[in-house]
């Protein structure tokens, strides 16, 4: 799980839930602080949906903007955390639609004229566990994956961040393991 | 394993007499615990001026700015509304106060119809045009004008089949 940023001293022991209280009582700088704390686990989330880190930072400043346009809206009883994560995932996904109704014209890449059997061998090797993740899963599966094992939410938070159940995230989870292992133990027998 | 507790004694039991289980729950454990440990590896930090841009987009939004931004566009369609409609009211009273045409003759019907293409130009130009094209759309417009009438006299004789007698006397202008 990512570590936190530190925070002013004035809010360093209050939780994300206390300084978004404070926050519906009209004081900004404890948005600031939710801001800091947040930050950089909002853009790592973001850019592992949209690939692409530009696009990540300016889905964050979004998110945050939301986030206190509608801070009155918060409920305490559940995480802050789950609430913030939520607007960032729909934010991420109105980009999506929105980049989809739009022709990308992305420059051809250069023909690897090397046996794809070697290219993709050389690739398996060189990448991290989560590089093979996001290769072989489908993105609901890396998603599940991300907010369960890299954010260390509970299933529950999951389900709530991905508007779904508890059911569809053990399942979507379970095919997520499953197919990562299946492929490791396909590269360790080729070795 | 979903919660990332521990099984239960009875699955250990099954796990300890059955290999390809254990192989597999191994496997498992194995492979959350190292996707746990290499998060933070594939993690990057956000450019260092990102927090400061975000500050101030919020700090924009606590002002109101993006807020209030849907007002002058409300008011503005709203105006585009106004003047459509009163565009069509002008419209369709310079319609109304048009005069209708004067009917050509039976004989200058009859003289149009005989003659030839090139007479017909030539009957086109000056005074008589106006007459020679009125007589061209006559046809049309008299069609019109009896299907309006066939409307006319069915919506008179559904009104007296079927609206009580009583309700027309108390709605003279109804029957205008």
């Amino acid at each position: 799980m990512l570590e936190a940023p530190s925070v002013d001293t004035e809010h360093q022991e209050m939780s994300a839930e206390d300084l978004a209280l404070q926050c519906q009582d009209g004081c900004l700088e404890s948005f600031e602080s939710l801001v800091a704390l947040f930050e950089q686990r909002i853009v790592n989330f973001l850019n592992k949906m949209v690939r692409s880190r530009q696009d990540a930072e300016d889905l964050a400043q979004d998110t945050f903007v939301k986030a206190y346009k509608n801070i009155h809206r918060f409920d305490p009883k559940y995480k802050f955390t789950t609430w913030l994560f939520t607007i960032a995932k729909r934010t991420a996904m109105n980009h999506y639609r929105a980049a989809k109704s739009t022709v990308e014209l992305t420059p051809e890449k250069e023909i690897d004229e090397r046996d794809p059997s070697v290219e993709l061998e050389e690739k398996d090797q060189a990448e991290g566990l989560w590089e093979k993740a996001k290769r072989l899963l489908k993105p609901n599966q890396y998603d599940a994956l991300w907010l369960r094992y890299g954010e260390g939410f509970t299933i529950g938070e999951t389900a709530k961040v991905m508007e779904t159940n508890e059911l569809r995230v053990r399942v979507l989870l379970h095919r997520a393991r499953n197919k990562m292992a299946q492929h490791l133990t396909s590269q360790a027998e080729s070795q | 394993m979903d919660d990332g507790t521990t099984v239960s004694h009875k699955v250990q039991q099954h796990l300890q007499g059955c290999g390809a289980c254990e192989h597999h729950y191994q496997l498992q454990q194995r492979l959350i615990s190292q996707l746990s440990q290499q998060a933070p590896q594939d993690c990057f930090e956000p450019s260092p001026f990102l927090r400061g841009k975000i500050v101030a987009a919020v700090r924009q939004a606590a002002e109101g700015g993006p807020q209030t931004a849907s007002a002058p566009r409300i008011s503005w369609m709203g105006g585009l509304a106004f003047s459509s409609v009163a565009a069509l009211a002008i419209a369709f009273g310079v319609m109304m106060n048009q005069p209708e045409p004067t009917p050509p003759s039976a004989e200058l019907l009859t003289r149009v119809i005989q003659l030839s293409g090139d007479q017909v130009l030539e009957e086109a130009t000056g005074q008589d045009f106006e007459a020679w094209s009125l007589s061209l759309n006559q046809p049309l417009e008299t069609e019109l004008q009896l299907v309006m009438n066939d409307a006319r006299s069915a919506i008179d004789s559904l009104a007296a089949s079927f609206i009580p007698e009583s309700f027309l006397a108390a709605n003279t202008s109804l029957t205008q």
